[in-house]
């Protein structure tokens, strides 16, 4: 049983982070055990039609796909149909990142945990793009000048064709398979092509039949037209850039890249899909798949780990906190849970770029007892011996996913420039240092390359090369 | 031995005669399989010079760290069996295991214990868990004349696995950063996973390995116990040399009861070339997927190199995999492999340490994939480094195990002094270079901290830590 006053005060905090971050709409769902503690929804999931957010309405899910991605891949495992080890040609034969080494080293284990060394790539863009182009997202792409980043390769709209792209670009490599994490979209959307070859079925059928179903997920499709079946969906908003929260009513959509964050659900639906990160659903996952999966398999944060498709936190007061979050237009999830505790909790809002895992992050912590506000992780203090410390982090960072950062260096400060916005570095350690990113403080490291020298940013679980 | 083309034999006889007789080798066996069919096994030299008695393909000899296979299979079995998971905590099954930093207690899996990327330091457990089976022998007299012997002594030895673990209580050490981030062999992880497999299993490690691996094998001349040894015939001398660089009987087998999973198995040639099977399609107790999964490219360890379970998977060898792991102990230099595409296995045992058993394993695997026999599993390239490059290597290198290295610069070139000798670093890369080794060559890596200076060297497969 949750405080009532506790329950108030984190309904103040969610709707002070609401104003102050424009979110129309959002919902919240706590449960502990399988049994809802707590379900709301806070604002508008139609702003136009003012239709209230609710604990059913369904919300884009994002990148929280990429554990139902991995979940796939490990009931496949589970069937003997497939080896988490499998080099990824046996499966997708005509794979190729233009180097033969990776080429030949590549197995399902790196993409599953991001160390493949594949780079941040433009792919999702031209997977996306047909869904896009009568969206006021587009203008406002255009108004920006990168809309001819969208169009300046033809649209990715199948498998064949990401591989197709990616035998092309020939991505600069950020290292040997296994050396190094760097989120790709691209890796997941391919286990999603692993997983029609071997499974012999579409992947969201595949993920439908073996996951959604077997759990109950009523609420949970993978289409835009199936939707439609629902009364309670909301409505997708961006913002204008003149600080106007509008109404951004096109999905995005990817066929291509569905697996990696393309799911539509609701908060309860996923507390419903916590059950299979406790070992109490029957998905039929092995308690092996299981362990696999929540790993603290490779470091991607300070005290933050990626398992397959899951963060992984292995010492937050005691516990262990598994979690994703994701961001497309129109969508912020955050869901995960406390192994430990019997806790799952999700949040989903319709506006992308806003802290809903710091609501969810609450929402956990109004359960375990502690500060609302409590921090998984904190970016210790550090004072830099010398001004050529922070001048080894300058420069311009640059990837084709489309991150664009800038370091410089005022009054001894450094200060960094993204989408715009600049703001001062705090440093942490000889080279890191902490941001502001979606209203937490987030870690930022620079990475030495051979010669010493920082060849590139480690910046929203991606590495960014120097250019 | 038929099949084997008889021009093929004699090279190969021919080539590891020199070889032996070059780098003084007293005694050795190699063995080479394809398709499961024993097609070259043979001794050569001496199993005991004094005695004048040959090695032959039966001799058993030490395999050390070849046994951390016969490890990670362990854990396999018992994984396939549904009795523990790779992706479980370590602390599941060794909760009074600590590093004194709790963030690490909790994260560390057995999968990084498998994969040497636990972040845990070369340490200095091993010395004080083999120094009472060294008391007795010659090396002994030696470590004590370079003044290394006390560093055996300064700590209690450690005899079980609950020393092992008391250890690690009472000497904190400084971690390499966390879990699953970076590649440093460490012996102490895996005498750590033989531990589990004693948990899990109910059974004595040594127990579990002989009955549920290696019996149903059918081998029958491989084992940990030094007391069985007296039980067989054909089995080697020890020899080492002395400070003379004169080869000499060091009859006192190194043992470490608490650390058997990393390295104290003892076999013959022909045993462990059958021991393949288990790794190759038909193994008789691992399914498709454990197979694959023992010898995944998991996390690089040097150039074209990555470490599976306990094995190091070469991907890219003139379009076949090579599998394969090397032991190096008193009286004992070690190789054991095989290329699962061709079905092709191979071991080599040697009766003193430090000679290339790895490149006598290498020529014999040439000559079965038709390669030329010198031909080397990851060159090193040739690089031209600025004087300001090496400049930064230059620094001296330490770790608790037994390693001290220096780096300095003379005429504008880079050595590397370890062990008394000065070896000339050949640059292959901004911060990478060979070093001749064995006959061969080794490389050796700088690693940049994060401050952009070289934090440490990574050389033998260990990190090392810059400390001046």
């Amino acid at each position: 049983m949750l405080d009532n006053e506790r329950i108030l005060e984190f309904e103040q905090l969610v709707s002070s982070i609401q104003e102050e971050y424009e979110i129309p709409g959002l919902s919240v769902a706590l449960a502990e055990n399988g049994r809802t503690l707590y379900a709301e929804g806070f604002g508008m999931r139609n702003v136009g039609q003012e239709l209230k957010a609710t604990a059913e309405t369904v919300y884009g899910i994002g990148s929280v796909t990429k554990s139902f991605t991995a979940l796939a891949i490990m009931l496949l495992a589970d069937a003997g149909k497939l080896a988490v080890g499998d080099p990824v040609r046996k499966h997708l034969p005509s794979f190729t990142t233009g180097c033969d080494e990776t080429d030949r080293t590549v197995t399902l284990f790196h993409f599953l945990t991001h160390t493949s060394g594949l780079p941040p790539t433009g792919a999702l863009r031209y997977a996306m793009v047909r869904s896009i182009q009568d969206d006021p997202s587009a203008e406002k792409l255009r108004e920006d000048n990168v809309w001819q980043n969208w169009i300046d390769h033809p649209p990715i709209d199948s498998a064949e064709d990401l591989i197709q792209y990616l035998a092309e670009q020939h991505p600069r490599l950020i290292g040997p398979c296994g050396s190094q994490f760097s989120y790709s979209n691209d890796a997941y959307a391919l286990l999603g092509a692993v997983v029609e070859r071997v499974s012999g079925m579409p992947f969201p059928d595949f993920v439908e039949e073996k996951i959604l179903r077997p759990l109950g997920m009523d609420a949970s499709v993978w289409e835009p037209t199936d939707l439609e079946r629902f009364s309670d969906v909301t409505e997708l908003y961006m913002n204008d850039g003149q600080d106007n929260v509008i109404a951004a009513p096109y999905w995005n959509a990817a066929p291509s890249m569905l697996a990696a964050g393309f799911l539509k659900s609701n908060v309860l639906d996923l507390v419903k899909y916590g059950q299979v990160y406790h070992g109490l659903c029957n998905t039929g996952l092995s308690d092996q798949g299981l362990a696999a999966m929540t790993a603290p398999q490779v470091p991607c944060g300070r005290g933050n780990f990626y398992g397959f498709g899951l963060m992984v936190h292995p010492d937050y007061h005691g516990c262990t906190v598994v979690e994703h979050g994701g961001s497309l237009k129109g969508i912020a999830a955050a869901f995960g849970v406390v192994p430990e505790s019997g806790l799952t909790a999700a949040v989903l809002a319709n506006i992308v770029d806003v802290p809903v895992h710091r609501v969810w992050l609450a929402a956990l912590n109004l359960a375990l007892g502690l500060p609302l506000e409590e921090p998984l992780t904190r970016e210790p203090q550090y004072h830099p011996g010398s001004k050529e410390e922070l001048q080894r982090w300058v420069g311009t960072y640059r990837s084709d996913e489309g991150a664009e950062l800038v370091v410089t260096l005022e009054d001894e400060a450094a200060y960094l420039e993204n989408k715009g916005r600049k703001q001062c570095i705090r440093p942490s350690g000889p080279g890191t240092g902490a941001v502001m990113y979606r209203g937490s403080e987030t870690g930022i490291r620079f990475v030495p390359g051979e010669d010493g020298q920082v060849r590139g940013i480690f910046h929203g679980y991606r590495f960014i090369p120097k250019v | 031995m038929t099949g084997w083309k008889e021009h093929k034999e004699q090279q190969l006889d021919q080539w590891i005669e020199q070889i032996r007789q070059q780098h003084d080798i007293p005694g050795m066996a190699v063995a080479l399989a394809e398709q499961g069919d024993m097609v070259y096994a043979r001794g050569f030299g001496c199993r005991d010079q004094e005695q004048g008695l040959a090695a032959s393909e039966n001799t058993i000899f030490g395999t050390a760290s070849v046994t951390k296979s016969f490890t990670a299979a362990a854990i396999t079995l018992l994984a396939q069996e549904g009795r523990l998971a790779l992706g479980e905590r370590v602390r599941t099954y060794l909760p009074e295991f600590t590093t004194g930093k709790a963030l690490w207690d909790r994260a560390v899996t057995i999968q990084h214990f498998l994969t040497h990327s636990a972040g845990l330091p070369p340490s200095a457990a091993r010395r004080y868990a083999v120094v009472r089976s060294m008391t007795e022998d010659p090396s002994a007299a030696v470590l004590q004349a370079q003044g290394k012997w006390d560093a055996y002594l300064d700590y209690p030895p450690i005899d079980s696995c609950e020393d092992l673990m008391q250890f690690w209580k009472d000497r904190p050490q400084r971690l390499l950063g966390p879990c699953g981030g970076q590649f440093s062999y460490s012996n102490d992880s895996y005498a750590l996973l033989g531990c589990i497999v004693e948990r899990v299993s109910g059974m004595p490690f040594s127990a579990f390995v002989e009955q549920r691996l290696l019996g149903p094998l059918g081998v029958e001349r491989s084992f940990f116990s030094p007391e069985r040894l007296g039980t067989y015939s054909d089995v080697t001398q020890l020899y080492m040399r002395d400070m003379e660089g004169s080869v000499i009987p060091a009859p006192q087998w190194t043992h470490a009861p608490a650390m058997l999973g990393s390295g104290y198995l003892k076999s013959t040639v022909t045993d462990l070339v059958r021991c393949a099977s288990l790794y190759l399609d038909g193994s008789p107790l691992f399914n498709a997927q454990s197979r694959t999964n023992m010898i995944a490219p998991y996390i690089p360890c040097g150039r074209g190199t990555y470490y599976g379970h306990g094995l190091m998977v070469h991907p890219n060898y003139h379009g076949v995999t090579v599998v394969e792991h090397g032991g190096s102990q008193k009286g004992v230099s070690a190789a054991f492999g095989f290329v699962p595409e061709r079905n092709v296995a191979a071991a080599v045992l040697t009766n003193i340490v430090e000679v290339p058993a790895n490149r006598i394993w290498q020529a014999a695997v040439n000559l079965a994939l038709d390669l030329p026999m010198e031909e080397p599993l990851s060159p090193e390239p040739v690089y031209q480094a600025r004087e300001e490059e090496l400049q930064r290597w230059v620094g001296v290198y330490c770790s608790d195990e037994d390693v001290s290295l220096e780096v300095v610069l003379k005429d504008g070139r880079a050595y590397l002094l370890t062990e008394g000798k000065e070896t000339l670093i050949r640059p292959s890369g901004p911060a990478t270079g060979a070093i001749a080794y064995r006959g061969g060559e080794t490389g050796i890596q700088f690693v940049p901290g994060c401050d952009g200076r070289v934090a440490a060297a990574f050389y033998g497969y260990r990190l090392v830590r810059r400390v001046q």
